[in-house]
């Protein structure tokens, strides 16, 4: 815990303790100067880089060396202070922890000789990144604004969207030694309570030393640390919080990253986009059912290449099982081992392409893409066939309006391909079954990570394969039980 | 039970690694099996006397690497018969995987031709009961009769297509034209074997340009053997009683006026056998139903329009169909003595008391019934072609 050590009096000795405990590196300033007329010995602490210089000088040091004439008046001297400071948040305080955390979150510390009081002044400004278009979730029609490594400017994107009185904000710093903001965010008289306050639990029993993107956060709250799916939703677009959020969900925003999370969360959310409730409702519809076959295909259509090929040869139509059999013919391995070469070989290219600066991304997609696997089949190593699934495969898997669902679908083709090759179709089947098994037990924060599949309330499949139009949308999601279920009359 | 995480994950090994040992133990690569798209089946002259006879099999297998694009473009044939000869049918594949190194596989096999001579000289139900057993073969797969050597059926000089393959396709057609019985699926022939009623199946004949299918072949139900072919128009009326297949035919017929031609194509027939029973005599009345088109007619002036002319052209059409459907009742019921179209099954149903007395020896009293044939056509529709005029 931190200690809390009162301020003294002496101006001299609050410095030398400051100092001992920040430090003596270069960029904390400490600025003694007289407070005009009054001649009290005062110095201000900041830590260059993180404060906005020049109002530091024409809000503070300024008033305080000029105009601190007629501040006589007041009894305290700190009120004195306050008076004649023109920067918008200002605070006192008396414990010498909390003064040096304030200085290293880019507050200046201003403290006078004579009084156990100091003052907090805030003066954040560090240099930040503007706000750009989020790269991982891009839409043709919404808005173009995705979240920065500010939590201040990412909280007030989603005020702007969210003009709620009602709309809270809880602030935890978490991090033993980063300290790093953590707000939690939700609708006061929407939002579940227990849901908020499983989330306020889960947050408080983290004990971790640095906390350097959210998916710390994520990793420690998830209910099941196994799984392969997320149980947390992550996304970099403002717009998305702000509908969950309007749907009962919890918000968790993280200083010093663009990517929030959002809980509790389903699997139906994973294949959704914003665009979805943009759009008009057939071709969201359309959409969002395109999405699910993609699913369908980046899971199985591998593992069914191999279970057809090496097994069930009679499922095939007779003379594309022909075809098959001639494009195959001179190919050396068993269909498994083709079938882990090329895959394995595309998850090398994506992750090669995901490094690399973008041209030379692209350079690298096209050498894959187009030369290993032309090269490929004409060497006999692998069968056209073989290149049109794993193309197939890797287009569908792109589809995924979040990235981490996509992961999730990644690791499980491998183990369906193993199924497959072990146990033919009979094997595709029972590591489904193992699939869908773990998804019904599997729950984030409570909620059914099925729902509303599982447990069934067909009230809710509304919005679920298709996205009916918007004014028969008239609840909330029953799974996250809100307190006001009503969306519209 | 609580099982720790550290347990289940050890039991989830123990359970997984037994299946990577010993699996994989059906696999096997679709191109290193011998995909038989058609099985023919012979009764070769030369059986030693006394002893068992002897049974051919041709087995047409595909050749998928003359499909591949990396072989020159010389057209080639893309499949390979391989015959053998043996006791029992199972003999004769295993004698193939001594001169095979794929295994053959059945799930893709499309037809089965047995010749006229194994068709007459083996009991069906043996011939085909192997492939009732054997998994990999489907009910579905078609058992066509051939003339003349089944293997023939099998070798096309000028055709490259695979004769397996273009043989399935032409059994389909039995939608398209009332002279070829509807299809027999291995199931049915199956049920009919089993159930000793007699049928007539898609019969096959061999020439030049390919196999051709003509007319049926009939089997007798309670010796499982053939007993004779039936010829086109003895197969269209052999259709007709049948009814329900909804064959697509033409029929020619006179019109009486002018003695000038009519053609009429079949959309839908309905037949139905109704048994009269009176005392111990047992009759039947066939009543046959269709509608169609007018598709062509040379008289003239042929007027469409005339509600009498299209009377004139469907009492014409229905004397053509009752005339051929009495022929094929001719052949079937009083030359070969069979039941093809199942007017004991009728009886059974409708008369169960009936039946049981006359089922036994069935066919035989069936052969001296009197059957009586109605036909009823209704010429819906005469094309965009009303009147003819100069």
């Amino acid at each position: 815990m931190m200690d809390d050590t009162q301020l003294s009096k002496e101006l001299h000795h609050n410095v030398e303790e400051i100092r001992k405990q920040i430090g003596h590196s270069p960029d904390v300033v400490i600025r003694s100067f007289c407070m005009g007329d009054l001649a009290f010995q005062a110095a201000l602490i900041y830590i260059d880089g993180l404060v906005d210089k020049l109002m530091i000088h024409e809000q503070v040091l300024k008033p305080l060396m000029h105009l601190a004439k007629n501040a006589a008046e007041y009894d305290r001297r700190t009120a004195a202070a306050e008076a004649i400071i023109s920067a918008g948040e200002v605070k006192e305080q008396n414990q010498l922890a909390v003064c040096v955390m304030e200085v290293l979150s880019g507050n200046t510390v201003l403290l006078i000789d004579g009084t156990h009081t100091a003052i907090v002044i805030d003066t954040h400004g560090w240099e930040r990144r503007s706000i750009e278009e989020p790269v991982s979730e891009a839409v043709v029609r919404g808005p173009r604004d995705g979240f920065t490594e500010t939590l201040r400017s990412n909280t007030a994107m989603l005020r702007r969207r969210i003009k709620d009185p009602s709309f809270t904000m809880e602030m935890y710093k978490i991090g033993r030694r980063s300290q790093t903001d953590v707000a939690v965010l939700y609708i006061k008289g929407l939002t579940n309570e227990a849901l908020v306050e499983e989330t306020r639990s889960r947050l408080k029993q983290i004990d971790i030393d640095e906390v350097l993107e959210s998916g710390y956060i994520e990793q420690l709250v998830e209910d099941n640390r196994m799984s392969p799916f997320p149980q947390v939703q992550n996304t970099e677009r403002p717009d998305r919080v702000a509908g969950a959020l309007m749907e009962g969900r919890v918000a968790i925003l993280i200083d010093g990253t663009p990517i929030v999370l959002i809980v509790p969360v389903t699997f139906a959310m994973m294949m959704s986009s914003p665009e979805d409730y943009y759009e008009r409702w057939l071709p969201s519809s359309l959409i969002r059912l395109l999405r699910y076959g993609a699913a369908f295909i980046a899971l199985f259509l591998p593992s069914l290449y191999i279970a057809l090929i090496s097994y069930n040869h009679g499922l095939i139509p007779t003379k594309l099982a022909i075809s098959i059999a001639a494009g195959r013919e001179g190919v050396p391995f068993p269909s498994i081992v083709e079938a882990l070469i090329m895959e394995i070989t595309l998850e090398i290219l994506r992750e090669a392409g995901l490094r690399l600066p973008k041209p030379i991304g692209q350079a690298v997609g096209i050498v894959g893409g187009l030369v290993i696997g032309q090269a490929a089949v004409q060497a006999a190593i692998v069968s056209p066939i073989m290149v049109i699934v794993v193309a197939l495969t890797a287009i569908s898997s792109f589809a995924f309006p979040q990235y981490g669902a996509g992961l999730a679908i990644r690791i499980l083709r491998f183990g369906m391909m193993m199924a497959a090759a072990v146990l033919g179709l009979y094997g595709v089947i029972l590591f489904y079954i193992l699939i869908t098994v773990h998804m019904t037990r599997l729950k984030s924060f409570g909620v059914p990570y099925l729902s509303p599949f599982v447990p069934a309330h067909p009230s809710q499949w509304k919005d679920l394969f298709l996205r009916f139009p918007l004014h028969m949308l008239k609840r909330r999601p029953a799974m996250v039980s809100p307190q006001d279920d009503k969306r519209q009359k | 039970m609580q099982i720790s995480a550290r347990n289940r994950s050890a039991l989830l090994l123990i359970i997984v690694f037994p299946l990577l040992l010993a699996g994989c133990w059906d696999r096997n690569e679709i191109e290193e099996t011998g995909i038989a798209l058609g099985i023919g089946i012979d009764f070769p002259d030369e059986q030693e006397k006394g002893a068992r006879p002897i049974i051919a099999m041709t087995h047409q297998f595909a050749l998928p690497n003359q499909f591949s694009e990396s072989t020159s473009s010389k057209v080639q044939k893309d499949y390979v018969n391989m015959s053998s000869k043996g006791p029992i049918v199972f003999d004769n594949i295993r004698e193939l995987s001594t001169r095979s190194a794929r295994p053959p596989n059945y799930e893709h096999l499309q037809v089965i031709v047995i010749s006229e001579k194994a068709a007459r000289a083996i009991d069906l139900k043996n011939v085909i009961n192997f492939f009732l057993r054997n998994t990999e073969t489907r009910r579905s797969i078609r058992v066509v009769l051939s003339h003349g050597k089944a293997s023939d059926i099998f070798q096309q000089q000028k055709s490259t297509k695979t004769p397996a393959l273009e043989l399935r396709e032409l059994t389909d057609n039995y939608r398209k034209t009332l002279r070829i019985p509807p299809p027999l699926t291995l199931g049915n022939m199956s049920e009919h074997l089993t159930g000793q009623s007699s049928f007539v199946m898609q019969s096959a004949a061999s020439s030049p340009e390919g196999a051709k299918l003509s007319g049926g072949a009939v089997i007798k139900g309670t010796t499982a053997r053939m007993i004779g072919f039936l010829s086109e128009t003895e197969t269209v009326g052999v259709n007709w009683l049948l009814g329900g297949n909804h064959s697509n035919g033409i029929v020619e017929g006179v019109e009486p006026n002018s003695g000038a031609m009519l053609g009429y194509e079949v959309r839908k027939i309905t037949s139905s056998i109704q048994p009269i029973v009176q005392g111990d005599n047992i009759s039947f009345r066939v009543k046959i139903k269709t509608t169609g088109k007018l598709r062509e007619d040379w008289a003239f002036p042929g007027d469409a329009f005339d509600a009498d002319f299209i009377n004139r052209a469907e009492q014409a059409t229905a004397a053509k169909i009752k005339q051929i459907a009495e022929k094929a009742l001719a052949k079937t019921q009083r030359q070969y003595k069979v039941d093809v179209a199942h007017f004991g099954k009728r009886l059974s149903i409708k008369q169960p008391a009936v039946w049981k007395r006359v089922k036994d020896g069935w066919e035989e009293r069936f052969s001296r019934m009197p059957v009586s044939i109605e036909v009823e056509v209704d010429i819906q529709e005469f094309g965009t072609r009303g009147t003819k005029r100069n």
